[in-house]
């Protein structure tokens, strides 16, 4: 039995959606047309799968979320329609346009336990819909019981959902959506018992948070504290005893007297290989940790709202600020962020943008090559390197909004929901899911690339093994592509070698280059050093994001993208470069 | 126009012009002739604007709230 969730967005689908199927249910991704959706069985029921569905405000099809949600619903044999008690006129519509498929269906009030029990007669409400109406917490979990024991009597009892508001023949699309507010308007008189009225603090607080001259510094206040909490002090500690961690356990495997080529497999391969990601666990747990506080509290909507404006200039909308957020931490959960976006359009351009955030994986890069070379002003470089990777997005997006992808960006039609204390638990859950993401990745992709950079790094051309690094495949790649690298001021084969296995990961810059040098400022000049951290911040992101942009944007997109970033990568080294040495 | 109304003001909608798929759009959103529209605020840049109607808040581009012709007089 498929039993699919429909709703508006922002009412809380997804969240009952997990809440139904559970952490430990297999969640398996289907690739509609443009926007996918979830599948899941639910917990204790087996036999019932439920579908959590873009949220949408209308079933008219004007997005693509419009689009796929419509299709789903053909294949549906009963759906719950979500609706956030909260603001329910507006939910209503929705209901009303649903009711008219003639899908068994039951009605969901969330958030129940935000405007009281007693606020909406539920029973009033169910004989004038037709339709079972149960009220539940999808964050508590209350009410989740009932609502399947619902549902499936209704998709067992064969029960037809008759349309509430009919569409009457000859009538406009203005005339229908009328009657239907009309309708929802008695409704809501009739069912719901005026409450003193929740918005005022909402109110109070957008006064301040999104007054017209400090909103824009206090957000920025916001963002630096959201990136002072996931890579500073904080993120380091953790980093630091994790990085202890791996280090005692190389010790451990060091004592079980390993045969020496499987010793350098397991530790140098896998273990700093894994290591070298997995120790970046911090800064991604608490960067979604913030980041789900924002957006349960209601502020992140109000992000999008300021940052709307300055996005639409390079043709992205406000909804872009997500996807560029998570982008600092990894550009593989950005990605998959992007899939919200209202349009193909949008989630082209975005997706092709989050290569120029510095990932977490770029910093360590950064921080070793400029302690080295920089040692007194290195913070600064790294802070002009986000910077201008920020910039050369901008004037790499705006220049396809204006060239390749004309066209204004999807409507900027968003609901700006009302403030509430997030939710700690639910927050520490959803960072929890994202960190078990990540260190799957670790475990499999970066997994297959660190073992294939050891590979390459201890054979030969022949096949033999070797630990001499010169006579490696790795090494002899490496010097093969030095010439390229010439112009840009880093011509050597120690340095393309790492570059090759930065495609691996990008933390394996770092892990190569120590490898293969005992002393790596000596590798630069504070000029090609400069050069050298440009094009890693430029050129194609690691395999892991490869695989996602593939994903979202086909194998033919994917690989014309990176080329070009690699292209464009060289193009600004050999400008720093050629230009510096004229200068200096 | 919608758009012209200032921080506080609120208005009655006469009618909503442009393309069809936009207006059928603002239409499923509750912005029916004869709705009341009150205009929040607008955002610090200028763009969008933050409108209540209906009991809830709605953000909405310039571009769009242009399409929406008010009644003459304000309420």
């Amino acid at each position: 039995m498929i039993i699919g969730l429909a709703g508006n967005q922002n009412c809380g689908k997804t969240t009952l959606f997990n809440g139904l199927t559970g952490a430990s249910a297999r969640i398996g991704n289907f690739p509609g047309v443009t926007v996918e959706y979830q599948t899941g069985q639910v917990k204790g029921r087996p036999s019932v799968t439920v579908m959590d569905l873009p949220g949408v405000y209308s079933l008219t099809p004007y997005s693509q979320e419009e689009e796929v949600t419509g299709q789903a619903l053909q294949k549906v044999d009963g759906m719950i329609n979500v609706v956030d008690a909260t603001n329910l006129p507006r939910n209503l519509y929705l209901t009303l346009q649903l009711t008219e498929l003639g899908i068994p269906m039951v009605l969901a009030l969330n958030m129940m336990d935000e405007v009281g029990d007693n606020a909406i007669d539920c029973g009033k409400l169910s004989k004038e819909l037709h339709i079972p109406v149960i009220g539940i917490s999808s964050r508590k979990k209350q009410g989740l019981q009932e609502l399947m024991t619902a549902v499936c009597q209704q998709v067992e009892s064969g029960a037809v959902t008759r349309p509430v508001v009919p569409v009457r023949r000859g009538d406009t699309y203005l005339q229908t959506a009328r009657r239907r507010y009309e309708y929802i308007e008695w409704l809501c008189r009739e069912c719901i018992r005026p409450v003193a009225n929740k918005k005022t603090t909402t109110q109070r607080a957008d006064a301040l948070l999104l007054h017209s001259k400090g909103a824009l510094p206090l957000c920025g206040g916001v963002l630096f504290l959201l990136f002072f909490l996931a890579f500073g002090p904080l993120a380091k500690a953790g980093q630091d005893w994790l990085e202890q961690g791996f280090w005692w356990l190389g010790e451990w495997i060091l004592k079980m007297g390993l045969s020496a080529p499987l010793d350098s497999l397991v530790r140098e391969g896998i273990l700093r290989g894994v290591g070298s990601v997995l120790s970046f666990l911090p800064s991604i747990f608490l960067l979604f940790f913030g980041l789900s506080l924002l957006e349960d509290s209601g502020y992140l909507a109000r992000m999008t709202f300021l940052a709307d404006k300055p996005m639409q200039t390079i043709g992205l909308s406000g909804r872009a600020v997500v996807p560029c957020l998570t982008g600092f931490g990894c550009t593989v959960g950005a990605v998959s962020a992007a899939k919200t976006m209202p349009s193909q359009r949008d989630k082209w351009l975005t997706v092709l943008f989050l290569p120029f955030v510095s990932c977490s994986a770029k910093l360590p890069v950064y921080t070793v090559v400029t302690q080295g070379v920089f040692p007194r002003f290195g913070f600064l470089v790294i802070l002009l390197l986000y910077l201008s990777g920020i910039l050369w997005g901008v004037l790499n997006t705006a220049f396809s909004h204006e060239f390749l992808m004309r066209g204004k960006s999807e409507s900027f039609v968003m609901e700006l929901p009302a403030y509430r204390m997030p939710d700690g638990r639910y927050c520490l859950r959803y960072a929890l899911l994202r960190c078990g993401e990540f260190i799957k990745k670790a475990f499999t992709v970066i997994f297959l690339a660190s073992l294939l950079i050891w590979g390459f790094q201890h054979l030969t051309l022949t096949g033999s093994f070797t630990f001499s690094f010169d006579q490696s495949i790795l090494m002899r790649w490496g010097q093969a592509v030095a010439p390229f690298f010439e112009p840009l001021g880093f011509g050597n084969a120690q340095t393309a070698a790492a570059l090759l296995a930065g495609l691996g990961a990008k933390e394996a810059v770092v892990s190569t280059l120590s490898v293969l040098t005992s002393n790596i400022s000596a590798l630069f000049t504070p000029l090609s050093a400069f050069s050298f951290l440009n094009f890693v911040l430029l050129y194609m992101p690691c395999m892991a994001s490869f695989a996602a942009v593939r994903r979202e944007l086909g194998t033919t997109s994917a690989v014309l993208a990176f080329l070009y970033q690699t292209g464009f990568a060289w193009l600004v080294s050999f400008g720093i470069y050629q230009i510096g040495i004229r200068v200096i | 126009m919608l758009s012209e109304l200032k921080p506080g003001q609120t208005g009655r909608i006469l009618r909503v012009a442009g393309e069809e798929r936009l207006q059928h759009r603002l239409y499923d959103l509750g912005l029916l002739p004869q709705t009341e529209v009150t205009m929040v605020r607008k955002a610090p840049l200028g763009d969008p604007v933050e409108l209540s109607l209906r009991g809830y808040s709605l953000s909405l581009r310039l571009s769009h709230a242009k399409q929406i012709q008010l009644e003459e007089r304000l309420l």
